[in-house]
């Protein structure tokens, strides 16, 4: 590797204790990249150069009196906007929170910072989580490291691309529909969707309450583990968060799959994704069975209403989530002769076209007379979702399936056409629906030089069996901790 | 034929609790603070707050359904009523729906040497908002030049009790409401002051042909100051709703009834209704906040109220109240026990700190 920046979590973290890097010469490795890529990827919305200078000094410090904190102890870290960070600018992407600066840190911040982790900066989303491509971004979109005329998948986009580019060497994103592993299939990383409840969503700006979860993006199923370790753990300021035992994971890790039964979801392996997609996945398929796992197709009904379901469930609840940005406390004003002008004014002005549309379509949704048609409905399908889920861990202990139907795809192609947009979900989707942990797992690369995400799903709570599959997938895949060719060696970086 | 028509009147009634800490967040729910002190990210409703209930105001929202003979919910569930108002700050009220704490009690009132027997739909657990003061204007929101917010009672625990229509005249309501208030200050619950709103009483009155079920129209009379203010008002609706033949809506032209009918901290809203499924626009539905996770079988989901504790220092004598609460006494775990006990996800707000393991508000 040609930069301390294309070091995985574990390398970084295994020369730092061993004293052959300084936090410092780390951060500094991590800004280059980014000085060097921003300008095409804009995987930053904000970067606390001040803030991270001080946090990796503070890092090398206590390395030098022989403290070291935790895992993540003096590794640069980037955090999606829309978890507050303390006196750091936190917009969601949207312009209705421009400039606003929260007075407190999310839980999962706080984790971090605890474990000793320097915060670079806050990465580029789709406004408010809402979208599948990071265009929906009130400052502009990101670009995917491996080719800039593309996507970098979303919402979580930025967090993908300062990954895959280098500029941060493991990040925090979150995942209502796929927002974690989708963007991550597309910039050839592996992220991961815990357990609804694991780690706490306090500081989470909410987009769809039951669905949403906090989870590590990063260039490795371990460099993954360890993330999630740092940030999972039960918060009392979180009703939500879940009480019982939180193992370690990466000790799950290097296990292989030998006796594992596998099961290949036929309603996610077929029709609508591309050809491409399906052989890269197919081979991981063989190769998971060569290494003893017990492989066989399995039929879950449900999953071709998932979609639908979920937009109707992720609007709804966004539609009361979203209320509180009415101009009175904090963020944009854009004043009125009354209160409710200001108000209409205001979410009028701050708000973008696809959060506007999820508002009205959640409004109408869950009005009298529509509710039991619609929201009804649709919890119903949610029900349903997660009966197919039970029936088939009685005979499985993980699924697998593509994690997103297509590479990535050209800046603008979709975005006059929403519906082929929220297609683009319709993988992921159902692991939220259930609240059950999901991983993407880079395998390979399509045609285009583009990289194919590999997903596996476990029951909740099974994040142990989940990232023994991953790591297995990983090796299997040969991929390595892969470079872009943005940054790549020919680059000279 | 000259129809003589009763009228038939319901009574909704707040009570703020004075727990130590508001309803979903570790803040100070008692009053007097200099405004916008007792205020967090979570009652200010910022963004990515989230809320967690309070265990002690769900274990006297149990003690109050106990001594009005309700039945207890061995489960339930908050949710979240939706409408505009810059004193609310997430713009939705968590409050109860379909599974209100306390639901089919009955309370025994008497007038004129005669017994009546009030029965209680449904006693629920809601959220109070901040206060907004107007500046100029005559302190009207039309009026006035600009508007003041103190959302130090944002928050507060709210607990609403709901009668069904069964009580006769304006002198029963008056005994009602008296022997609720008694209650409450019997339960050291509540500081239940009428005039400093934190027992604030709405009155719903109708009129029907005499000896007949149906109800009519029906005419709202709200947030009443005094008892004695309730009765007249009530006196007041009834009389010029009978000279209507008891069909006539509540309309904005009719003549006020001083101060003591209007709501002025509602006034932009007025008319428009907030029962939970009724209009349209109005929409209400279970807070995911406030779910229990993954993995976490209700079974073991927090057990609250084994048996109300309530503040007995601050508590009036009453007779039969506390026996009925289940409070003091080697009874009370079996009455207990016989109602049935209330499972919310709520816990000790003295758990509530933050990252850097302060209490919130961090101050």
């Amino acid at each position: 590797m040609s930069s301390l920046a294309d070091l995985t979590l574990a390398e970084a973290a295994a020369s730092l204790r061993a004293g052959e890097v300084s936090s410092r010469e780390l951060l500094q490795a991590t800004l280059d990249r980014a000085l060097l890529t921003e300008a095409e990827l804009h995987a930053y919305l904000t970067i606390d150069h001040e803030g991270a200078r001080a946090a990796a000094a503070a890092a090398d410090e206590a390395l030098v009196r022989g403290e070291t904190t935790g895992p993540l102890h003096g590794i640069p870290v980037a955090i999606k906007d829309n978890m507050v960070t303390s006196g750091l600018e936190t917009t969601a992407g949207s312009q209705i929170l421009a400039g606003y600066v929260p007075p407190y840190d999310a839980t999962a911040v706080t984790a971090l910072k605890k474990a000793g982790a320097v915060i670079i900066g806050k990465t580029n989303l789709d406004e408010f989580a809402m979208g599948s491509s990071t265009e929906n971004s009130g400052y502009g979109p990101t670009a995917n490291p491996w080719d800039t005329g593309r996507v970098p998948g979303g919402s979580s986009g930025g967090s993908a691309a300062a990954v895959a580019a280098g500029s941060a060497l493991t990040a925090l994103g979150s995942d209502t529909g796929g927002s974690i592993r989708q963007p991550a299939a597309l910039c050839g990383v592996v992220g991961m969707k815990p357990t609804y409840g694991l780690v706490s969503r306090y500081g989470l700006i909410a987009f769809a309450s039951s669905l949403d979860q906090i989870g590590p993006i990063s260039r490795t199923v371990e460099d993954a583990a360890t993330t999630l370790e740092v940030i999972a753990g039960h918060d009392p300021l979180d009703a939500t968060s879940y009480r019982g035992e939180y193992p370690q994971y990466r000790a799950s890790l290097g296990r292989g799959v030998a006796g594992l039964r596998i099961g290949v979801v036929a309603e996610l392996a077929g029709e609508g994704i591309s050809p491409d997609v399906l052989t890269a996945c197919r081979s991981v398929v063989d190769s998971l069975a060569e290494a003893g796992a017990a492989v066989r197709e399995v039929s879950l009904p449900s999953m071709e209403y998932a979609l639908s379901a979920y937009y109707l469930i992720a609007p709804a609840e966004c539609s009361a989530n979203l209320a509180r940005f009415d101009g009175v406390r904090y963020g944009l004003r854009v004043d009125g002769a009354t209160v409710e002008e200001m108000t209409a004014r205001t979410r009028a002005a701050g708000f973008g076209p696809e959060v506007t549309r999820r508002i009205l379509l959640g409004t109408y949704a869950l009005s009298a007379g529509y509710y039991d048609s619609f929201y009804g409905q649709a919890q119903k399908v949610r029900t349903l979702v997660i009966q197919d889920f039970t029936r088939a861990y009685q005979g499985f202990d993980v699924l697998v399936s593509p994690t997103s139907p297509m590479t990535a795809f050209e800046l603008g192609s979709r975005t006059e056409d929403p519906l082929s947009m929220y297609l683009v979900d319709v993988c992921t989707i159902p692991s939220n629906l259930a609240g059950a942990p999901s991983i993407s797992v880079p395998v390979g690369l399509d045609a285009a030089g583009l990289p194919i995400g590999f997903q596996i799903m476990a029951p909740a709570l099974g994040e142990e069996v989940l990232l023994r599959v991953a790591a297995e997938v990983e090796r299997a895949s040969g991929w390595n901790n892969r470079r872009p060719p943005l940054v790549g060696d020919d680059r000279g970086v | 034929m000259i129809v003589e028509y009763e009228p038939v009147i319901g009574i909704e009634t707040h009570v703020e609790l004075v727990t130590d800490s508001k309803m979903f967040c570790g803040c100070p729910a008692h009053f007097g603070a200099d405004p916008n002190t007792n205020v967090c990210p979570v009652c200010l409703g910022l963004p990515g707050a989230l809320p967690v209930p309070n265990e002690k105001a769900i274990e006297w929202i149990v003690a109050i359904g106990l001594a009005l003979e309700c039945d207890i919910a061995y489960h339930s569930q908050f949710h979240r009523k939706n409408y505009f108002y810059a004193d609310q700050p997430k713009n939705y009220q968590i409050s109860q729906y379909d599974v209100p704490v306390c639901s089919g009690g009955a309370l025994d009132i008497e007038t004129d040497g005669q017994s009546t027997r009030v029965r209680i739909n449904r006693v629920h657990m809601e959220e109070d908002t901040g206060k907004m003061i107007h500046v100029g204007g005559g302190g009207r929101i039309k009026d006035a030049d600009h508007s003041l917010l103190d959302f130090n009672r944002a928050g507060v625990p709210l607990v609403e009790i709901v009668t069904e229509p069964d009580l006769a005249t304006p002198q029963q309501a008056r005994a009602f409401a008296q022997e609720l208030q008694a209650i409450v200050l019997a339960l050291g619950v509540s500081d239940a002051k009428l005039e400093e709103g934190s027992m604030r009483f709405d009155a719903n009155v109708s009129l029907r042909p005499k000896g007949t079920d149906e109800l009519g129209t029906k005419v709202e009379v709200k947030n009443m100051n005094s008892f004695r203010s309730l009765e007249r008002a009530l006196a007041y609706e009834i009389d010029r709703h009978g000279r209507s033949g008891g069909r006539r809506a509540h309309s904005p032209g009719d003549p006020p009834l001083g101060r003591e009918r209007r709501d002025h901290r509602r006034d932009a809203v007025q008319g428009r209704e907030f029962r939970l499924p009724v209009l349209p626009g109005t929409r209400s539905r279970a807070d995911r906040d406030l779910l229990c996770p993954a993995g976490d079988n209700p079974g073991t989901s927090t057990r609250i109220a084994r048996r109300p504790t309530v503040p007995l220092r601050r508590s009036r004598p009453r007779s039969g109240v506390h026996r009925r609460a289940g409070i003091g006494g080697s009874g009370c775990d079996r009455t207990v026990r016989r109602r049935g006990r209330c499972r919310v996800r709520s816990q000790d707000h003295r758990q509530l700190v933050d990252g850097r393991g302060r209490r919130f508000p961090a101050t």
